[in-house]
Parts: structure tokens; sequence; C-alpha cells
């Protein structure tokens, strides 16, 4: 019971963190958007032929893993080494629910928060160029498994 | 290892033994020893004081105890579980406050910290009112949603304890529990913590605060150089000195010829020690615990009479804790 206490009340503070923190959250997501319109200005100017076709919807599916491998990698590996800078990771080590499951819960949290993110961004990117993806299971599967080892490295690259 | 009064075993319910404990620190060609064969034990309700200058290991006992630091040797078992294999276990009733401000998220208000951190333990959902009557009896109820950035360090030190003692844990373990903190706070913590003494936890307490450890430690442990050079009750270690210790107070009213006089005593005498002067008075500490320093004693009295020197006071010192640990930890009395 403890460990889905904790699960919750994890990914409560990691929501907290984005609601009290709004300019913080509001500029990230603006900037991926701000990513992507520049990356589509370019590709219409330099190489419209690439959009012939699925090229935009391509584009956005490209870039929707792109951005859940780059928040992920940042977002996790920031994480460990925030707690360390701070001083936090020895307490959060010595607590007996185990710093295995405490990392787990954050990762699973951090995840779930940038994906919110993503539906965001994904929305704002369909409107902004007027074209709409659907994604069908396949994707949603490659996506999912790519992260697996994207959490691996971002925990390397914190330290953990 | 100098231990002078062991404190005995006597059956009570162990929560923290430590056996010949010893962590050693490589370095390129040089071998450090962090601890060299420590051994204590906390009894439950008792409150034990790990006391030591600054580096001397009072830390890494700490850590070595917790998990967080491997040891070469020795045996840790806490709350009956060994240290590392069964740490999870051995955590569950332990609740810790480590040094300095690492146990709380400064972006999270007090009830936010105390929600999270109690969820991290093997309790039930916790009371909402045991949680209001902590922040009460710790003065932070007024507090409860600021953002812990925003409080004073004494004010996040208090909530560490708070949080601590709602884990109801058997052991609780504070590594410096007054480390800068300003005299108003210092002096509120140790009130928090001689409250504790009322109850059933047992707590280890790691401190160079002599004024904290005197206060509220049943036991003392003092470390030097990551050795262990005393495992006594403070009472003990008092009377050690009371029964040998007086003070001597001489007018100084013939400044050039007693400096002449107190090197010869100084020579004389081992067991007497100037212990300080000022622009009226010499002070001496006599030391007579057999005949012979006994003799010493009468023999300088005399002198001083012979002298004309007029002797202002002559007592059985009254040992301060901190001058009794400085003392010991400066070898003064190794023997």
């Amino acid at each position: 019971m403890r460990y889905v206490r904790f699960f919750i009340f994890s990914f409560y503070k990691e929501l907290l963190n984005k609601i009290r923190y709004p300019i913080n959250t509001v500029f990230g997501i603006i900037g991926w958007w701000v990513i992507f319109l520049l990356l589509f200005l370019g590709i219409n100017i330099f190489g419209p032929s690439l959009f012939e076709g699925d090229g935009q919807v391509n584009l956005i599916k490209g870039y929707i893993l792109w951005f859940m491998v780059m928040a992920n990698l940042q977002e996790i590996s920031d994480f460990i080494s925030e707690e360390t800078k701070i001083g936090t990771i020895s307490f959060l080590f010595v607590q007996p629910i185990g710093f295995s499951w405490i990392v787990f819960a954050k990762v699973i949290n951090k995840f779930i928060i940038i994906s919110l993110e993503l539906v965001i961004i994904l929305f704002a990117i369909m409107l902004s160029i007027d074209k709409y993806v659907v994604f069908n299971k396949l994707y949603v599967v490659v996506v999912l498994v790519s992260m697996l080892s994207i959490w691996g490295w971002a925990l390397i690259l914190g330290g953990y | 290892m100098d231990v002078l009064n062991r404190a005995e075993d006597i059956g009570e319910e162990i929560v923290l033994s430590i056996d010949g404990l010893s962590k050693r620190y490589y370095k390129t060609k040089k071998t450090t020893f962090a601890l060299k064969d420590i051994s204590f034990r906390v009894r439950q309700g008792e409150i034990v004081g790990l006391l030591g200058a600054n580096g001397a290991g009072k830390t890494t006992i700490i850590k070595c105890l917790t998990g967080l630091v491997k040891y070469d040797s020795g045996e840790i078992t806490l709350n009956s579980f060994k240290i590392p294999e069964q740490q999870k276990h051995a955590l569950n009733d332990v609740a810790i406050v480590l040094e300095g401000n690492r146990n709380l998220y400064w972006r999270l208000t007090v009830m936010e910290n105390i929600r999270y951190f109690l969820s991290l333990r093997k309790m039930g959902k916790p009371d909402e009112k045991s949680i209001d009557e902590m922040l009460k009896r710790v003065s932070l109820h007024n507090d409860k949603h600021t953002l812990v950035e925003k409080l004073s360090r004494g004010m996040q030190q208090k909530l560490n304890i708070a949080i601590a003692l709602l884990c109801k844990a058997k052991l609780i373990i504070l590594d410096e529990p007054t480390l800068g903190l300003d005299i108003i706070a210092n002096h509120e913590i140790v009130k928090l913590l001689q409250e504790i003494k009322l109850q059933e936890n047992s707590i280890l307490v790691a401190s160079h605060d002599m004024s904290l450890i005197e206060s509220i430690v049943d036991r003392v442990v003092l470390i030097k150089n990551g050795g262990m050079l005393v495992d006594t009750d403070v009472k003990s270690l008092r009377q050690l000195f009371t029964s040998t210790a007086y003070r001597m107070c001489v007018e100084n009213k013939h400044n050039t010829t007693l400096q002449r006089i107190i090197d010869d005593i100084t020579s004389k005498y081992g067991s007497i020690v100037i212990d300080g002067t000022n622009e009226n008075m010499w002070q001496f500490i006599i030391n007579i615990y057999d005949k012979s320093s006994r003799e010493n004693a009468i023999e300088l009295m005399s002198y001083f009479l012979a002298n004309d020197i007029d002797i202002e006071k002559f007592e059985r010192e009254t040992p301060d804790f901190q001058h009794i640990v400085s003392r010991l930890l400066s070898r003064e009395l190794e023997s």
C-alpha cells in the first residue's frame, strides 16, 4: 500500500512543481512548439519537396519521438543530479521504501508529466500547421519501448 | 582503543549494536583510517551521544550504519537486522535526520514535506490530528502552508525533527542537529530534544555541540581520529574527573617573582597544571589521586604561604562537561 501511496504522492509532487512555477512550465512548452515551427519553416524554405505525400505527418511523428527522447533524457538525468546537488539523495537512500522504488516512481511520474506536456505541444503543432495526425497502436508501442532504453541512459547520465 | 569505562550489557533490548567497525579510505600511496575498531550499543529508550571534534568520524559511523557508506570490517546490527544486507528491513524502524539542509524539499510546503516523507514509511496513512499536534509542539502550526525555503534554518531543523518523530521509529538518528543554528534556534532544538527524551524512543545523536550532548544524553561515546576513546555515561565521566581535580587560585600581586615561582612549580610538580591567569589571579588545576600527589598539593600550599602569596580559593573542581571532553580529546589524561 505504501508503494502506491508514495507513487501517488510522488506524482503530486511533480505536478506541484509544474503548477507552482507556471512560467517555467509554459515557456518549456512554448519552446518545444517554437522549435517545431522553425523546423517546419526551414523545410518549407529549403526543401519543400520533403513535404510531398506524408512528409508533414512524418515530420510530426519524428518530432514527437525526438521530443520524448530529449525530454525524458533531460528530466530524468536532471532529477538525479538535482537531488545530488541539494543533498536529498542521501536522505532518499536511507528511506525504508528503498531507493530503487523511489527512482522507479519518479521515472514513471516524470514520463506521465512529459506525456501530458506532449499532448499540449502536439495539439499546438497540429493547429499551427493545420495537419492532423492519427497514431496507430504500433507507433505508440515503438515510442514506449524506445523510452525504456532512454530511461536507462538518463539514469546513467544522471549518475545513478 | 582507550576505554575508560565501558558500559556493560545489561540485557535490555538492544536497538543498535556496532562491533569492531572499521573503515579505510584509499588514496594514492596512502590509506587513511576513518574508523578504527568502533564498538558500542544503543538500548531501547537510551539516548547516546557520539561526540568528537570535526572529522573525528561521527558522520562516517552514521553513514555506515544507515548503509550510505560500505565499511571494511566489523558488524552492524540495527533493529536485529544486519547492515547492509538487510538495510531495507532495518530502516523500517529508524528515523534519520542527516547533517545540514538535505532532509527537506525547499519548493514544497511544510505539510507537503511531511506527507511526502511519511509516504516513504511503512505506516498507515498519516493521521492529520497527530500531524497538527506535532506542528503545534514544534511551533510550526502557523507555517504549515509555508514553503520550506521561506523558513529559517532553525525552523527547518524543527521540521526535520518533527518528521522523524511522526515516523514513530524505535531509533532516531540525529547528525549534528544544531549545526549552523543561532543561539535562539539552538536553545529551541535542545529544548525540543529534551522533551523527546521523555518518550520511549532511543536516540543516537552525533554532535560536537557539547552543551547539547550534556543536556540530553544518557551515555556518551567519544570519538577521536576514528578511534573510540570513551564509552560511558555522563555521570561516570563527571565522577572520574571530580574525584581528582582541585582548583587553586592565588593572588597575583608579585608579578615578577610569581612567574619564577610558577616555573619552579610546574617543573617540580607534574600533577599540577596552570589553568589560566588574569591581572589579579593565577589558577592551577591540581590532581590529587594518590599519596604523593596529595603531598605535592600540601607542599605547594606551604610554598605559597612561605613566599607571602595569598591563596584565595582551594576547592574541588566541579567539572564542566566541555572541559572534560576537551581534556580527554587532548589526551591530557590518557593514563
